[in-house]
């Protein structure tokens, strides 16, 4: 039987490419205690018949409210997270691990936020001209919460007037929201008629997340009742609204 | 709008924001009474004795896995060559001598997009007008933006008369988040700029995806080139995919 990397591998296979790079794990949630010390492995691997030369960045950020990631000094763990090493050469189809090393500040609270910049060199072919050359590269999202700092909070304002329901999500606690769940739609006689799902959205301490979702099928134009179901690792929430469908 | 909505903090006693318990998972008729002779009422036959049972232990390991994949090497605008005057799968001109010269003839036009003369693939055999960015992955959400631009495009050219314009091929997930430039008038589009955001699934974004960028250069009838060496310009450009 084949293990699931080299499934992976084969399901995926890929013609020649410039770059051909694939990170596990693809993001890091961690949770420590402040002046917790941890180890987490990286594993980068090549499609490639070439060799890979990499350098690994890393850069604070912070989640936009359409969930973009914005660098950003706000809530950095950049300094305390160290990578080991900065610069290697992935072997042609092979694996290079890297190790990251996380120090929870003492001080802080919630949850701390840096992205490691895996990026592959530019392969330049000639000189003269107007020339773009172009550098794939990969981030792998490290989120750092300290342990017994804690303040979980969610504010929701569901519904409103379109043809996809508005969802804004508040969180005004400082840990990240990563949330999972539904927004129910009832028509006026208490029949379900839709369900939305919302799967791992995350929403940044201090943040918001606006959405708008959309349901497989249009609704009939009228006025339907909304009621969201939403889960995360702080608890399970519930919030009602009015969607009004032209 | 229900006005209670606008301001719920969950815990808040009254609100309708609140942490509240759901209720627990029925277990099913099957779960409780599996491995036991069933009745015709589905219910275990009285007195029937439990079967000799064996247990095997299932394990699933599955990686969470973030892939990206382009084609293209580099891409080349290039004036000083070329007696034709060919249009890539856009619409737009190639940039090429004949071209650029049929654009300073052009008495209605003060700017024109130009795609590249020729774009470099790490394999010979493809000759697209674009590059093919892939993306595998087995999260729901994902963003690829331009993570930085190194170096500057030397006057009377800058940076910001780059476009770049993700195209999204049938069946792929997420969207882009990029216009076309105008092939008339105004040109308009999305600059090639630090930060920009270009393609991204908000949801659903498991599987493949695949999505054809391409790189356009704004040109403008007042340019001044120098008049005794042919210009030359290189930048690059970092593509950042990541899922928060």
């Amino acid at each position: 039987m084949k293990r699931p990397w080299t499934l992976l591998a084969s399901l995926l296979n890929l013609a020649l490419a410039q770059v051909d790079l694939t990170l596990s794990p693809a993001r890091l949630e961690l949770v420590l205690p402040p002046g917790g010390e941890v180890m987490e492995t990286v594993r980068v691997r090549n499609g490639l018949d070439r060799e890979e030369a990499l350098s690994v960045a890393l850069r604070p950020f912070a989640l936009t409210p359409q969930g973009d990631v914005a660098e950003s000094d706000e809530r950095n763990l950049c300094p305390h997270l160290t990578a080991t090493p900065t610069a290697f050469t992935v072997p042609p189809r092979g694996t290079a691990e890297v190790r990251l090393t996380l120090k929870a500040p003492p001080g802080a609270e919630g949850t701390l936020a840096c992205l490691v910049v895996f990026t592959a060199g530019p392969r330049p072919t000639g000189l003269g001209g107007l020339r773009i050359t172009a550098s794939p590269s990969l981030g792998l999202a490290v989120y750092l919460t300290l342990r017994g700092t804690e303040r979980p909070a969610l504010r929701a304002k569901v519904g409103g007037e379109g043809k996809v329901l508005p969802l804004l999500l508040e969180n005004p606690g400082n840990v990240l929201q990563r949330l999972t769940g539904e927004a129910r739609v009832f028509d006026g006689e208490g029949k379900e008629v839709a369900r939305l799902p919302i799967a791992e959205l995350p929403v940044f301490p201090g943040g918001y997340r606006e959405l708008a979702l959309e349901p497989e099928a249009p609704l009939p134009p009228g006025r339907y009742r909304v009621v969201l179901i939403l889960e995360s690792a702080y608890g399970r929430y519930a919030a009602e609204g009015v969607w009004a469908v032209p | 709008m229900n006005p209670r909505a606008q301001d719920r903090r969950h815990g808040t006693r009254g609100s309708q924001w609140r942490n509240r318990p759901l209720r627990p998972f029925r277990r099913c008729r099957d779960e409780k009474e599996a491995g036991y002779p069933h009745g015709p009422s589905g219910k275990p036959e009285p007195g029937a004795d439990p079967p000799n049972t064996d247990s095997h232990t299932i394990t699933v390991k599955v990686p969470p896995v973030l892939r990206l994949s382009l084609d293209a090497t580099e891409y080349l605008f290039d004036f000083t060559v070329g007696t034709s005057v060919a249009t890539n799968s856009l619409g737009f001109p190639k940039a090429t001598k004949a071209a650029y010269e049929v654009f300073l003839d052009d008495v209605s036009k003060t700017k024109l997009i130009f795609a590249p003369t020729s774009i470099t693939f790490a394999d010979t055999s493809i000759s697209n007008d674009y590059g093919t960015l892939r993306i595998n992955t087995n999260q729901a959400q994902w963003v690829v933006k331009i993570h930085s631009i190194t170096g500057n495009l030397d006057a009377p050219l800058s940076n910001n008369r780059l476009k770049v314009h993700a195209e999204q091929v049938v069946g792929s997930k997420g969207s882009s988040l990029t216009s076309m430039p105008g092939l008339t008038g105004t040109p308009g589009g999305t600059n090639l700029a630090a930060g920009t955001n270009i393609i991204q699934a908000t949801s659903n974004g498991q599987g493949r995806s695949v999505y054809k960028l391409y790189y356009l250069l704004e040109m403008d009838i007042n340019d001044t080139f120098p008049s005794d060496s042919v210009y030359s310009s290189t930048i690059n450009v970092v593509l950042l995919l990541t899922t928060p």
